[in-house]
Order: C-alpha cells, then sequence, then structure tokens
C-alpha cells in the first residue's frame, strides 16, 4: 500500500502561539521498503506518524493510501484495523490483559475466525517475536524488550500493510533494539512499508531510506 | 452482540470492582420500585375488592332529633325498594366474651353484630336462619384490644373454629351471665372487610338479649341504620320528609394507600437521581482511569463509537444481572410481605402482595432512562478523548 502526503501542513496553537510543525510536506512512502525518519527533537517526527496513522488531524492538504482519501475516525479506524500496524516507544499495552490477549486485542472485530484460530494465530505471532514461553504473562511480568515484542506482534496480528513505529526502541537496550530492528527489516522485506521514528544512528543500517525532518520539510538522505 | 466482543465485555465487567457497586445499587434501588409498586398496587385491589363486597359499605345511618313516628318511619322505609334492611342500635351491636378463647395474648372479647342472612360468604356450614344462631370470620381473633397498639396481635395466631362448627358456644354477654350461641358458619374474612374479632347473630337475637340483659339501652336516642342496595343510591333517602341527612358508616380510607404511593414515590425519585448521578460519575471516572486503554483500543482500529458501543454493552449487562436478582428478591419479600411488615395490623395483614406487571413495567421503564440518561452523559467523554496525546503520556 502506497501512502502519499500531498502539500500537508499542521499548526499547533497553543495559549495563542502558534508553531507551525508540518510545512507543505509532500512525500510518497512505497511498498517493500523500510524507512528511517530522523529529526531533531520537536521537529515533528511525531506529529506525522500519527497523522499518517490517522490519529491526529492535520489543517490542509491531501493524506492518500493507494490514492484513496479516508474520511473521519470509523473509516480510519477501519483502515488502522486492517492495514496499519502501530508501535509505540510505551508499549501501549492493556495492564489487565495476558500477552496472548493483548495481541489478539484487534482479532476481538475480526469475525471470520474461530476463536480457536484466533489463538493459534496470536500464538504463532508471540512465537515469531520470541515469547512462546511467555504467553500467559500480564506486561508487569514482562521486561521492557518482551513487552515491546508484545507490541510487535500485535502490530502484525492483522498482516498489515504499513507498520507505523514511532521510537519502537527508545526505552530498549542494545541488543532487543537489534531484534525489534529485525523484526521491521523483516516486515519491509516480505513487501509492507515500514516507517520507523528512531534518534539512533544504528538505525541507518537497517534502512532503505533515510529521511530528516527538519524546517517541516521531509528530505531523502 | 458480537461473540467476539463479548469475551473484551465479560473481562472489563471482571476487572472493575466499581462494577459491584452499580450492580449492589441497581438491586436495591428496583426492588424499592417492584415492591413499592406492588404493594401500592395490591393495597388499591384490596381497597376496591372490600369495597365491591363489604356490606358495611352500603350501610348509612339518620339520626333525627324530633321524629315523632319512628316506628312508621322504620315501616316506610323497609318497603323502598333500593333498601335491603333497617334496623336500630339494640339490633346492631353489642359485646361479648367468649371465656374458652382467653389466654395471654387474647382477652377473648368479641363484637356482636346483628344482621339478616345473605351477606357474608359463607365457607364452611351455613348461614345465620334462627335466632341464637351465630356465624364468625375463618381468621378469628377474639381480642377488643385488635387495634390497639398493644395488642399482641399477630394474623398467624388467629384460631381456627373448624372444630367449633354446629356447637354451642358460652358467651358472657356484656359482662353478665353466660348465654350460649351455635356456631353454625364460618365467614370468609379474606372476601370483604372484616375485623377478626366480630361476629354475627340475627338482629332478633341481639333484639331478645339486649331487652333483657341492656334494659337501659335508649333506643329512641340512638340511630336509625338502613343498608341499602348500592351506596349509589343513598340519595332516595332524602325523599323521605322525615329525614333531612344521612352519614355513611364506612367511607374508603385511602390514606394507607396515599402514603405508599407519596414514599415510594419520592423515594424512588431522589433515589434514581442518586443513581443517576452515581452512574454518570462512576463511569466518567472510568473513561479517565481508563483513557490509556481506551487509546490502545482506538490505536488497534477500534472506531470510538464502537469503543462507546462496549462500554453500553457493559451497562446493559450489569442492568440486566441486576433486574435479574432484584426479580427474584423482590418476589421473595413480596411473599413475606405480610408476615414481616404487615403481621400486627388486624385489616391489612389480609392483604396479598403480589408483584404487578406494572411495577416490573414501571421499573425497566425507569432504569432504562435513568442508564440511557447517565451513561450517554458520561460515555460522551470519549468522544472528547484525545488519542494521539493519551498514547504519549
Ligand atoms: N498537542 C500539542 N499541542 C501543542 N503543541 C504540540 C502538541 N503536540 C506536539 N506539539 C509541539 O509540536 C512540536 C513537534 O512535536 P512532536 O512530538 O511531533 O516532535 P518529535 O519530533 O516527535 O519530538 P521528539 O523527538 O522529542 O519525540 C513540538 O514543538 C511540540 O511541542
Ligand atoms: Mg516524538
Amino acid at each position: 500500500m502506497k501512502i502519499k502526503l500531498e502539500n500537508c501542513n499542521k499548526t499547533y496553537i497553543k495559549n495563542g502561539i502558534k508553531n507551525h510543525v508540518l510545512k507543505d510536506l509532500s512525500y510518497e512512502f512505497e511498498p517493500s521498503t523500510f524507512y528511517a525518519i530522523m529529526g531533531e527533537s520537536g521537529s515533528g517526527k511525531s506529529t506525522l506518524i500519527n497523522i499518517l496513522a490517522g490519529l491526529l488531524k492535520f489543517d490542509t492538504g491531501n493524506l492518500k493510501f493507494n490514492n484513496k482519501i479516508y474520511h473521519g475516525d470509523v473509516e480510519f479506524s477501519k483502515l488502522r484495523l486492517r492495514s496499519i500496524g502501530l508501535v509505540y516507544q510505551s508499549y501501549l499495552l492493556n495492564e489487565q490483559m495476558t500477552a496472548i490477549e493483548n495481541v489478539m486485542l484487534p482479532l476481538y472485530l475480526n469475525n471470520d475466525l474461530a476463536k480457536k484460530e484466533k489463538i493459534l494465530l496470536s500464538q504463532e505471532k508471540l512465537k515469531i517475536v520470541g515469547l512462546s514461553n511467555k504467553v500467559e504473562h500480564f506486561p508487569k511480568e514482562l521486561s521492557g524488550g518482551e513487552q515491546q515484542r508484545v507490541a510487535v506482534a500485535r502490530a502484525l496480528i492483522n498482516n498489515p500493510e504499513i507498520i507505523l513505529a514511532d521510537e519502537p526502541t527508545g526505552n530498549l537496550d542494545i541488543k532487543n533494539e537489534k531484534d525489534i530492528f529485525e523484526m521491521l527489516k523483516k516486515e519491509s522485506i516480505e513487501g509492507k512499508c515500514v516507517i520507523v521514528v528512531s534518534h539512533n544512528p544504528f538505525i541507518k543500517k537497517y534502512a532503505d531510506k533515510l529521511l530528516i525532518l527538519e524546517n517541516g520539510e521531509l528530505y531523502e538522505k | 452482540m458480537k461473540n467476539n466482543l463479548k469475551d473484551y465485555i465479560l473481562m472489563n465487567i471482571k476487572n472493575n470492582k466499581t462494577n459491584l457497586l452499580i450492580v449492589l445499587v441497581l438491586i436495591i434501588f428496583q426492588i424499592l420500585v417492584i415492591v413499592g409498586a406492588s404493594y401500592y398496587s395490591s393495597i388499591k385491589n384490596f381497597w376496591n375488592e372490600f369495597m365491591s363486597n363489604s356490606y358495611e359499605f352500603d350501610l348509612v345511618y339518620i339520626i333525627e332529633e324530633n321524629l315523632n313516628n319512628r316506628e312508621a318511619l322504620v315501616k316506610k322505609l323497609k318497603e323502598n325498594p333500593h333498601v335491603k334492611d333497617v334496623f336500630q342500635y339494640d339490633e346492631f351491636i353489642s359485646f361479648g366474651t367468649l371465656k374458652e378463647f382467653q389466654d395471654e395474648n387474647k382477652n377473648g372479647e368479641i363484637e356482636l353484630f346483628g344482621t339478616i342472612s345473605g351477606v357474608k360468604k359463607i365457607v364452611l356450614g351455613k348461614d345465620i336462619e334462627k335466632n341464637f344462631e351465630m356465624i364468625c370470620p375463618a381468621n378469628f381473633y377474639p381480642d377488643s384490644l385488635i387495634y390497639n397498639n398493644n395488642s399482641n396481635y399477630n394474623y398467624k395466631n388467629s384460631i381456627s373454629l373448624r372444630d367449633k362448627l354446629d356447637q354451642k358456644l358460652k358467651m358472657n354477654f356484656i359482662g353478665t351471665m353466660p348465654i350460649e350461641l351455635k356456631l353454625v358458619g364460618i365467614f370468609d374474612d379474606n372476601y370483604d372487610f372484616s375485623s377478626p374479632n366480630v361476629c354475627y347473630v340475627s338482629h332478633d337475637t341481639l333484639k331478645q338479649l339486649n331487652l333483657k340483659y341492656q334494659k337501659d339501652l335508649e333506643v329512641q336516642e340512638m340511630p336509625i341504620y338502613i343498608l341499602l342496595d348500592d351506596i349509589q343510591n343513598a340519595d332516595v333517602l332524602l325523599d323521605y320528609e322525615e329525614i333531612t341527612e344521612y352519614t355513611k358508616m364506612k367511607e374508603i380510607n385511602r390514606e394507607v394507600g396515599d402514603k405508599v404511593i407519596r414514599i415510594t414515590g419520592i423515594s424512588t425519585l431522589l433515589f434514581g437521581l442518586c443513581i443517576g448521578l452515581l452512574i454518570y460519575f462512576l463511569f466518567m471516572r472510568r473513561v479517565k482511569n481508563e483513557s490509556r486503554n481506551i487509546a490502545i483500543l482506538s490505536l488497534v482500529g477500534f472506531s470510538k463509537k464502537k469503543i462507546k458501543k462496549l462500554y453500553y454493552f457493559e451497562i446493559i449487562i450489569l442492568y440486566v444481572m441486576s433486574f435479574v436478582v432484584a426479580l427474584i428478591i423482590s418476589y421473595f419479600i413480596a411473599f413475606h410481605f405480610v408476615e414481616w411488615f404487615l403481621w400486627n395490623s388486624p385489616s391489612l395483614s389480609l392483604i396479598k402482595v403480589v408483584i404487578s406487571k406494572f411495577a416490573i413495567f414501571g421499573c425497566l421503564i425507569i432504569n432504562i432512562l435513568l442508564l440511557l440518561i447517565s451513561s450517554k452523559k458520561s460515555l460522551s467523554k470519549i468522544d472528547e478523548l484525545n488519542i494521539s496525546e493519551l498514547i504519549y503520556e
């Protein structure tokens, strides 16, 4: 799935002070590509990721997925469910749910699969991220790296065409960071459009395209 | 509801201790509404039925000071087609003691009413046919203090006269020599308005006894009692020039019913308001507390509309649970209502409290409205959540 941003503008207004974060930003993200987005703190990387995920509205411009424009919460929710996997720095797991229940969460909205199939599928994804022995653990009972693996498994559960990650390794050590990047890389090789925001120069090793967000615009490097 | 979401909702229900509070409060509230409304409608039925069956409601009396020819008026009245019975004080009421029923709870005193036959529904034996025959109520309780607060009345301790049927009972009439009255029948006191300490004999029996033992009774100064075919026709009495006004013996006393309606009505309103506010605040707090989980749902593809639906379903499940429990408890309370609350009231202990459809229906309507308004209002907070900010908190 292609993502196309056309002349996208985003301005935050707080206490009367305007902050023009994205300025006429245009870019086209292609499938089968690992994009690394870097940029100074406050340059608007998270803003961009949330706009791409449909979680944040922009002021002017167009956002198209395979040339289609999506409107409203219901349409974007459906798009996220089927086609976008999201990974954030803070893992964002439901603390009351076990690892497998967290991974299965998006499947609650899937009526085509039987419950058994859902469990099998979730187990399989947890195995891919190396957690087959901690399926029934609650987030509290997992390390940061393990929690992020659960989040990755959840992002992959519906086999989305797009994966967006905002500093997925921000809280992790080098070993875990490497594992996560490798998992994401593998997805891009399998045809997905993977967009990862990171401060870590280490990501350059995995990136097919390195993008810098600066002064509200994206530059390829 | 889609099968998959059920698991999620059930898990949420399980994880939330405040739900227990909501269910509990809803149960109490619904019991109040169901039992209150049922009690009210039972009282209403009780009075309506009693009114149509009780001859006392068709009874009036007249007091005329300058009546020259009392006997002539009585005779004229007896000829009126709307008049079923005419009698005077000495044929109407007296008192006696049945010593064999005296014990620490009962003083054995009964009221003896004079009547024509055919006004009581006999369930055992026969109606009064001859003098010195007597009929008594099925739930018999011979105690003159029955309407006093210090009485030991308990409807469960009423006496069955089955074994005494066709026997002569010794009665001390106005505290004098014992006389004998034959118990020929037992009448249904659930059917009309009867006190448990009232037995009936013929007018003539009373008159004879009074002539003998109460010679000083000034009947001429007492009222004349008239039993009409229907109290609606009472105005025919005013056609007689001797009669200036009449007074009804008994009029329906709606006070108890009105009190019940007022108490349950007001407490339902207040309690309902409190529950509405409670649910509103609890769910608002939950939306706030669970905003992170809501954000998680949102980012894996649940629309806000769907998330709100999850909460609605949760509320519906909680409500259905509380409704079922409340209904069961209400049936139980209604079944024991008389035993628990009305056992010492001679007239109200005859009420049968049954859960009315009207009560259940009313309860449903009130609660659905209550839940709809309070949950809609509190869940609208979900729309105001800013997911993209919550993610970074
Ligand atoms: N909800 C908001 N209201 C007002 N200003 C905001 C809001 N969110 C972000 N900003 C501002 O917009 C700018 C870009 O924020 P953003 O979070 O996208 O930066 P970032 O590149 O992700 O930074 P970091 O690398 O530190 O995560 C910042 O200056 C920030 O203060
Ligand atoms: Mg950021």
